[in-house]
């Protein structure tokens, strides 16, 4: 660590490079920069953030990051409730929400199963997920997963759990980096995956339930 | 050699600060490249080069960080490669800390199993008695790794199966701690298993079928005994199919808390007159076995690619008398078999190999001290 006169100064240095991709010498950039700025600015920018995480709490219908019980989508009344586009995480409904072609509703999953990480479904968001398919008459379920095998794993373990219902489950088109990098992919190319969803196919879910 | 129009040649490497070496340029033509010095003067580290250039990883095992020149920062590789005429410059970069790169005339791969194969090879060394001492792993290890430069899917198949399988054992694992876990997803893990396994399944079996004649040939002719020599792929999907055997080995999988059933456990037999060449075979006859078995899956990744792969030879008098070298320097002459590199100790032996044919062979004497290499 530099020296600095002040400890003042140094703690909030030490407390900007606790930030992702901050080094010593950017962190003290911003602190001097904060230092210029008006008292009343510099409070008002603690608070916002202190507010943030204090206030920030779990949509209870689907666990989306919210400002009140439930979330701006879930209170929505003109986003159609039939349909649930289920995530892994809220940053996807984050990248979807941005190509404004989705007029649905979500259901985070808060993470896809991977035995191997400790991850199976009684860590998800499953049992809810079950619960608003039952009583708010769900249509369909688009998945919108990794393409990965804990993805497949995860859309397969779902679709199993929601065969007794007989609504219709879709996946997004293929080629597409979901969960977690899903906001890297680009808007287009995120918005036609969604437009182009297909039927979710597998042999292993019907078999079981005929 | 004239570059033949159905082979891979490689006619430039240049190094810098690979291994023991700092800095080292080759220009070669002939069909032979022999490596001779003392110990220790870094001949295997250049046959191990060569491996890299076609594999993307060390032959022995090394990660991509111990390849740079001790104290360096960064390990740097050009070659020029002539493949059915067409030329292929390739740019290997590997910087201390950080990912390697590998290019092929400017364009960069992402994935290493896209790049494998644009340069088969094959590697006799002394280290393949692990493939007759060895484990199943070993033998495994082997035929993967010529599968994989004869078919990108394959690799692609390999890697999703462990992915897969390693998933599937830590299920059964927490189904063990926690009794109340719901498996549901074994069935998912099953299928997408039987699906990858397959198609590795079927690849195995293809080499073991199409070429237990060459290897019997090849063998014959080294050994100039007349002995009866097999190899036998042991794969428990000879008998039975994937459901069946996920079905009998359920409950044995979840105490064992792992995978019984699938390609991961297939081994690769290898007999003389009957008996386990491991237990039986003479160190001269495990030899000429393991020299006739990479010739014979040199013979396969030729017919699979349509040109002739590269052969490194390492330590060439390695456990053979002269009369098998001489049958194995007689085999490698013909046009069967394409651009070879070996090494050697000892150069008044290694004239002497050829002698007669002189002219085929470049040799480049390499001292620990010198960094000049004609
Ligand atoms: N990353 C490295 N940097 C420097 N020297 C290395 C490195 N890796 C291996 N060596 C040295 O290379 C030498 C072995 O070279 P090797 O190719 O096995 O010799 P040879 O086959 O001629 O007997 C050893 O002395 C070893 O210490
Ligand atoms: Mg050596
Ligand atoms: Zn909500």
């Amino acid at each position: 660590m530099l020296k600095y006169s002040s400890k003042l100064i140094a703690d909030a240095v030490t407390e900007f490079t606790k930030l992702p991709g901050i080094g010593e010498k950017t962190a003290l950039r911003l602190v001097i920069h904060l230092l210029k700025q008006d008292k009343e600015k510099v409070k008002q920018f603690g608070d916002v953030v202190t507010k943030m995480r204090h206030d920030i709490q779990y949509c209870k219908t689907c666990h989306n990051i919210s400002d009140h019980e439930l979330c701006s989508v879930c209170s929505n009344k003109m986003r159609e409730q039939s349909i649930i586009c289920v995530v892994e995480n809220f940053r996807d409904v984050i990248a979807i929400e941005n190509t404004e072609i989705f007029r649905g509703t979500y259901h985070v999953l808060g993470g896809i199963i991977s035995p191997i990480d400790g991850i199976g479904p009684e860590q998800l968001n499953v049992e809810s997920l079950l619960m608003r398919v039952k009583e708010q008459g769900v249509k369909e379920v688009l998945m919108a997963l990794s393409p990965t095998i804990e993805g497949d794993t995860t859309v397969f373990y779902l679709s199993k759990r929601l065969q007794p219902f007989g609504i219709t489950v879709t996946t997004i088109a293929r080629g597409v980096a979901f969960g977690g990098e899903l906001e890297y992919t680009d808007e287009l190319t995120l918005a036609r995956s969604i437009a182009t969803r297909v039927p979710y196919e597998n042999a292993l879910v019907k078999s079981s339930t005929s | 050699m004239p570059a033949n129009e159905n082979s891979v040649f490689l006619r430039k490497l240049t190094l810098t600060n690979f291994k023991n070496h700092t800095k080292r340029d080759f220009r070669l033509s002939k069909k032979f490249t022999a490596f001779v010095g003392q110990n220790g003067v870094g001949k295997t580290n250049l046959l191990d080069l060569i491996y890299f250039l076609s594999l993307t990883k060390s032959f022995f095992n090394l990660t991509d960080q111990q390849l740079i020149k001790w104290n360096e920062a960064f390990s740097r590789i050009e070659a020029a490669i002539e493949k059915k005429g067409e030329l292929l410059e390739l740019v290997v970069k590997i910087p201390l800390n950080k990912r390697k790169e590998i290019s092929v005339n400017g364009a960069v791969y992402q994935k290493a199993a896209e790049y494998i194969g644009t340069i088969p090879l094959v590697i006799i060394s002394p280290e393949d008695s692990d493939i007759i001492q060895g484990g199943s792993e070993e033998r495994r290890k082997l035929f993967d790794n010529i599968l994989a430069q004869v078919d990108t899917a394959y690799l692609e198949a390999l890697m999703d199966y462990n992915k897969i399988l390693e998933q599937r054992n830590s299920l059964l694992k927490m189904k063990a701690d926690k009794p109340a876990t719901d498996i549901s997803m074994l069935e998912f893990y099953n299928s997408r298993l039987a699906e990858s396994g397959s198609y590795i399944f079927n690849k195995r079996k293809d080499i073991f079928l199409r070429f237990e004649a060459v290897f019997q040939q090849f063998y014959a002719i080294i050994s100039e005994e007349k002995e009866d020599v097999k190899w036998h792929y042991a794969s428990q999907l000879l008998s039975k199919d994937w459901n069946m055997l996920f079905e009998q080995n359920l409950q044995k999988d979840l105490v064992l808390q792992r995978t019984s059933a699938g390609i991961h456990r297939d081994d690769f037999e290898f007999t003389i007159h009957g008996e386990k060449i491991k237990k039986f075979g003479s160190q001269g006859q495990q030899k000429s076995f393991t020299i006739a078995l990479k010739l014979s899956l040199y013979r396969y990744l030729h017919e699979m690619k349509g040109v002739l792969p590269i052969l490194l030879i390492d330590d060439l008098f390695d456990k053979l008398d002269t009369k098998r070298m001489q049958q194995l320097i007689r085999i490698l002459q013909g046009d069967e078999f394409g651009q070879v590199f070996m090494s050697d100790t000892d150069i008044l032996r290694l004239e002497k190999a050829f002698d007669g044919n002189r002219e085929q062979i470049e040799i480049f004497t390499i001292d620990l001290e010198s960094n000049d290499t004609v």
